[in-house]
Formats: C-alpha cells, sequence, structure tokens
C-alpha cells in the first residue's frame, strides 16, 4: 500500500532528520526558538521577494532569498531551499524572466512550509 | 573558557551557533563590523568567527579594521561564508583570515576541530614568545 498523499507532501515539505537535529542539538526550545523565528521572520522576506521582482531589484531579491534559503535549511525545508537558491542564483544573473517563471512554485511551497511549521509549533506546545 | 566573539546577522546561524559551541566556549554576539569592532578592546576575545556577507560594513573590511589593531594582530579570525567554491580557501587566506568555515552550519565537530587548532596555534605562538623573549 503506498503512503497517503497527504503524509506524502509533508514529508517532502519537512525533512524530519533535520528537525531531530535540532532537537539533539538544543532540545525541545532551539527547535521551537527556530520555527518562531522562521513564523515570525519569514514572512517580510516572502513578500520583499514579491515587491522586489516587481521594481526589479535584483539586490533585494538576492538578500531576501539568501535569508530563507538559511532559514529553510536548517528547518529541513529542502524543496523550499532548493527554490530560494535557485532564486538567489538567478537575482545574481539579472534573469528576471526566470524569476518570474520560479516565483509561482516558490510561493506554493513557501506557503505550504509556513503551513506545516505552523501546525509541527501547535504540536510541539502540547506536548 | 576560551572566549569567542561571533559577528553574524542571520539569527538562526547564531541560533545553531550557540547550540553547537555555546558550552564549550563563551560566546558573544555581534550583529555588525562596527558593534565588535567597538566591543574588542574590553572583550579581549581569544578567536573571532566573522561572517563575510555583513551589512553595511562587510567581513573583509572588518577583518582589516581588526589586524590593524596591533593587540589583535595574530588574533584568529575565521570567515563565516555562504560562498563555498573552488578556490576560496585560498582567498580567504590570502585576505588575511586564519581559515573559513561555511554556512550553513551542519556539522559542529568540524567547527570545534578548527577552532581548537586555532586556538591551540596561538596558545604555542604566546609560549614560544613568551620563552624567547625571556
Amino acid at each position: 500500500m503506498g503512503m497517503n498523499p497527504v503524509k506524502e507532501k509533508q514529508k517532502q515539505l519537512l525533512d524530519e532528520s533535520s528537525l531531530t537535529r535540532l532537537l539533539e542539538l538544543g532540545g525541545k526550545p532551539l527547535l521551537m526558538r527556530m520555527i518562531a523565528v522562521f513564523l515570525e521572520k519569514s514572512p517580510e522576506n516572502a513578500e520583499k521577494i514579491h515587491q522586489c521582482a516587481q521594481r526589479q531589484d535584483f539586490e533585494c531579491i538576492k538578500a531576501a532569498a539568501h535569508i530563507l534559503k538559511t532559514q529553510a535549511v536548517y528547518l529541513g525545508a529542502m524543496e523550499l531551499h532548493r527554490l530560494s537558491s535557485q532564486l538567489e542564483i538567478l537575482a545574481k544573473q539579472h534573469q528576471l524572466d526566470e524569476i518570474e517563471k520560479l516565483i509561482e512554485e516558490w510561493n506554493s511551497t513557501y506557503q505550504a512550509v509556513y503551513a506545516a511549521l505552523e501546525a509541527r509549533q501547535k504540536v510541539l506546545g502540547c506536548v | 573558557m576560551k572566549k569567542i566573539a561571533i559577528v553574524e546577522d542571520n539569527l538562526d546561524n547564531r541560533l545553531i551557533l550557540n547550540a553547537m559551541i555555546g558550552h564549550l566556549y563563551a560566546l558573544s554576539e555581534y550583529e555588525n563590523g562596527p558593534d565588535v569592532l567597538a566591543a574588542l578592546p574590553e572583550l579581549k576575545p581569544d578567536l573571532v568567527l566573522l561572517d563575510i556577507s555583513l551589512p553595511g560594513m562587510d567581513g573583509t573590511e572588518v577583518l582589516t579594521q581588526i589586524k590593524n589593531q596591533p593587540q589583535f594582530q595574530r588574533l584568529p579570525v575565521i570567515a563565516l561564508t555562504a560562498h563555498a567554491m573552488s578556490g576560496d580557501r585560498e582567498r580567504f587566506l590570502a585576505l588575511g583570515f586564519d581559515a573559513y568555515f561555511s554556512k550553513p552550519i551542519l556539522d559542529e565537530h568540524d567547527l570545534i576541530q578548527l577552532i581548537d587548532s586555532l586556538l591551540a596555534m596561538t596558545c604555542k605562538e604566546h609560549s614560544s614568545t613568551n620563552v624567547s623573549g625571556e
């Protein structure tokens, strides 16, 4: 029997081994803090990516994508990490067309990761 | 406990560094170059972990200003960089860094080994200077 599609999608969104690693490093307080920082700070950078693309500010896209890339990798959001890295590279190369093509996929992944981490925060808060 | 100054504007990296090495060294954190430069004379750290891509004054400029001060010429400084490409090691050493470590910081063992090797080297230099200076 195959894995439940919803669970499979969640598995792709967050790599459990990365979250376990944070728990090993700093226990629940570190994991909770890293999630809280993402939930609190990432919307500003996510919004920046849209706004900066609209005004073709490549330095600004690069900086915002760079921060999101780092947050994503520590929290095991590997697909978001991959897409943010791609955005950063495209911004360095001033490839506006490619950036615009990628932003939709990046945004839906970002929203899904955000929701998954929000859900995880609630669960962690209960145990 | 040896004192390490961390200069890093990214909060996630600071949280990770604290979790990885905060129990081994006394860490002081700074978000930018001017803040660490102002704190150095009083802090007198044994080592600095310095991000290259800092807002405003970048890491290489901070390094220059640190090394221009006679009392910190031999202070070991490790470059923290997300730009891990071939030739980076040589480039950062040529700039005057003692070593570099690439981000994201995923392996604390490698980082601790690097820090301890630089601290040991400085300690040896101090010992030989003291002996020869007698």
